[in-house]
């Protein structure tokens, strides 16, 4: 089984798909290619994967990381609030029409933040998950 | 698309085999939930209210399933009724008409319990602060059961606010967490669930004290179980049925599929909730949500100007066209398949006036249809939409006998002239006559669904049955899971009966639960 061929199918499918588990080759090439800021602020890997050399992503694990530094109050990042704790909705374009939408305080749970947001590869824009149902003309930071 | 939503759950699936085997973690609860769409989050809710100890399980990344869509759930002796001054239905009044149109072929008695939890449902979930706009009715005074309250926000706007009283009250949702079998006890009881965290591999095993509830939204998204279960399917020379679901869909059957493993007897399961007719083109919800084009090429389908079969005949009465159901089950009768055709004064009315029949609430009346043109011009490319100068042509087009589409043209030109259609009793405002000039369209229509009605026969406390028709003791079924709801069709007249169904059935099921075997 070590050395099958199934690490790599694994590998090919997670391209595929944003967000999903990771399996990484080797720790030491992973770069960061998006969220940029991350590594401005000099963020190390231990900052969000929760160990110095990971050799797979905990998915639990970095959520919480996320929500160290995003969360709102209630320990959920859930966008800017008003005084009630609901999310602001701000205008999208949706289908060629102005839609009002709250994006991070969605009305589908707590979405885990890397099913969109990814380091070490690059947004896929094309297949964003709200747009399974809406098709919201927005790209991801 | 949907080969990603595929591959999400391969991936899921795949990726649990390098993750080796993890720890097991068991976890006690008072009741486990299965599924966190509509019905799981009315459970839940009620559970969380109940003081009982609950854990939700949703496969999917998300919540809502397909119960983010619900326009409008039905209730009856609600204060919305009686404050638009439309209250005077009973559970009887309804459970009358629901077993004359399914000819008493359902179980009555649980219908009737739904009935009569339904109202209390809907206070709840409106005292909970989920914001509606009122009542609305597809049907005449006469006939409507006003039983379909409508949301501001959809069914979004329940899951949103239920989810969070849920985790606020102390409940706990997984979510990419499917569960994957009941645990059964030998006195035959359920007594909990394992589940399978898609993100760890760690497989999660719940001993549930109160009982496991299956609320996993039916099998719409299953294509083998639709072609074993569904007779409309499975008919000789049928044009295949399409999905009207989100593009990643998480209706796999797994609660029946799970409920049958344990000694469960299904029911109702041949039917659908069939919802015709659509444009041939991919993904039909697209259809529903998505640009105006498409929108407008679906509200050009159903138009009462001419509808014909391969045969290029009339099949059905054009002005009943906003009835999705009938008209699922007139194509089913007639290959899978139509033509709406229309010529070019017809279309330029759609343009300048809108639909004469409305495409649920997207395009009503009234509502210019501006976005028509740019239908034609990509209906055309893609192959779903036909131009022609001649009928001759046209026809020729669509791979109809052309004298018998012109016999057709010419017949309703007669009724339209007579303003009386002898065949199929089609409005006389609605009939039409058709230029002896060109051009000529044609839209090529498919039948699509949204909802499998079948599943787990059940009694009237919505607790499952085994194959003598026992209770299967700490099993109940909800939403789209209960079986024998339905006959052979989706009956429109109880309109939002799907989603006030799930609602209440969530809340029954956990009352049942307190008040039984939480008590002991
Ligand atoms: C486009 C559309 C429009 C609709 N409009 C209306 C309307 O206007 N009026 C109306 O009354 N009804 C409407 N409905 C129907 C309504 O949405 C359903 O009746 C309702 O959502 C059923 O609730 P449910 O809980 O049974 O299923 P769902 O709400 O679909 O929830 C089922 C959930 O279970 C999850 N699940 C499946 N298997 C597992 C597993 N093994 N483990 C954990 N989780 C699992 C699924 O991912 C899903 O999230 C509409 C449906 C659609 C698709």
């Amino acid at each position: 089984m070590k050395k099958s061929i199934l690490p790599l199918i694994v590998m090919a499918l997670t391209a595929l798909f944003a967000g999903a588990t990771m399996v990484y080759a080797a720790q030491a090439d992973k770069k960061i290619v998006s969220m940029k800021l991350h590594e401005k602020e000099g963020l190390q890997c231990e900052d969000c994967h929760g160990e110095k050399n990971p050799t797979k992503a905990d998915q639990a694990k970095i959520y919480a990381s996320c929500l160290n530094c995003h969360a709102n109050s209630d320990g959920t990042y859930r966008g800017e609030l008003d005084d009630k704790g609901n999310g602001i909705e701000k205008e999208y374009s949706e289908s060629r029409k102005t839609k009002m939408a709250a994006m991070h305080d969605s009305h589908v749970g707590k979405l885990r933040c890397t099913l969109c947001h990814t380091s070490h590869k690059a947004p896929d824009n094309k297949n964003i998950y709200c747009n399974y149902c809406h098709q919201f003309d927005v790209k991801i930071k | 698309m949907r080969l990603l939503s595929k591959l999400f759950f391969i991936l899921a699936a795949v990726a649990l085999v390098p993750a080796g085997a993890m720890a097991d973690k068991t976890m006690e609860a008072d009741i486990v939930v299965v599924g966190g769409g509509l019905s799981g989050m009315s459970a839940g809710l009620t559970a969380v209210q109940s003081g009982a100890k609950v854990i939700v399980f949703e496969k999917l990344p998300s919540l809502g399933g397909a119960g983010n869509y619900p326009e409008g759930s039905l209730a009856i002796g609600t204060r919305m009724q009686k404050e638009e001054g439309k209250g005077n239905r009973t559970p009887l009044d309804a459970l009358d008409k629901i077993v004359e149109y399914a000819h008493w072929r359902v179980n009555a008695a649980a219908i009737m319990a739904l009935l009569q939890n339904s109202g209390e449902t809907h206070e709840w979930v409106r005292n909970e602060g989920v914001a509606f706009k009122g009542l609305k009715t597809a049907f005449p005074p006469e006939k409507t059961l006003w039983t379909w309250h409508i949301y501001q926000k959809n069914g979004a706007s329940v899951i949103k606010n239920f989810y969070k009283k849920i985790l606020a009250g102390g409940g706990q949702i997984y979510t990419e967490t499917p569960v994957k079998k009941l645990i059964k006890n030998k006195k035959g009881e359920i007594t909990g669930v394992e589940a399978v965290d898609l993100l760890t591999g760690e497989k999660i095993t719940v001993n549930a004290k109160g009982g496991v509830i299956l609320a996993t939204g039916g099998f719409a998204n299953n294509k083998e179980m639709i072609h074993k279960y569904i007779t409309d399917v499975q008919a000789p020379g049928m044009v295949d049925v399409k999905l009207r679901g989100p593009l990643i869909d998480g209706r796999t059957g797994d609660g029946i599929n799970m409920a049958l493993e344990v000694g469960a007897q299904l029911a109702g399961m041949q039917t659908i909730a069939g919802n015709s007719p659509y444009v041939n083109q991919d993904p039909p919800i697209r259809q529903f949500n998505g640009a105006d084009y498409q929108k407008q090429a679906r509200t050009s389908l159903s138009q009462p100007f001419l509808w014909v079969n391969k045969q290029g005949e009339r099949f059905y009465n054009e002005s009943a066209g906003s009835n999705f159901s009938d008209v699922y089950n007139a194509m089913t009768m007639n290959g899978g398949i139509m033509y709406s055709i229309f010529d070019d004064n017809m279309r330029k009315k759609m343009i300048k006036e809108g639909p004469v029949t409305p495409f649920n609430a997207i395009v009503v009346p009234g509502m210019p249809m501006k976005a028509l043109d740019e239908a034609i011009e990509i209906g055309q490319k893609e192959g779903w939409l036909f131009k022609a100068n001649t009928l001759d042509e046209l026809a020729k087009k669509i791979g109809i006998n052309p004298a018998a589409l012109k016999e057709t043209v010419a017949k309703v030109n007669k009724y339209a002239k007579e303003k009386h259609d002898p065949d199929f009793g089609r409005k006389p405002e609605h009939l039409f006559t058709f230029s002896d000039k060109g051009p000529y369209y044609a839209v090529e229509g498919i039948r699509a669904y949204f909802l499998t009605l079948g599943g787990v026969k059940i009694n009237n406390k919505l607790q499952a049955l085994d194959m003598k028709n026992n209770v299967i003791p700490g099993l109940y079924v909800t939403g789209q899971d209960m079986g024998g709801l339905y006959d052979s069709s989706y009956d429109l007249l109880l309109e939002g009966s799907a989603s006030g169904f799930a609602l209440t059935s969530g809340r029954m099921a956990v009352k049942h639960i307190v008040d039984t075997r939480l008590k002991k």
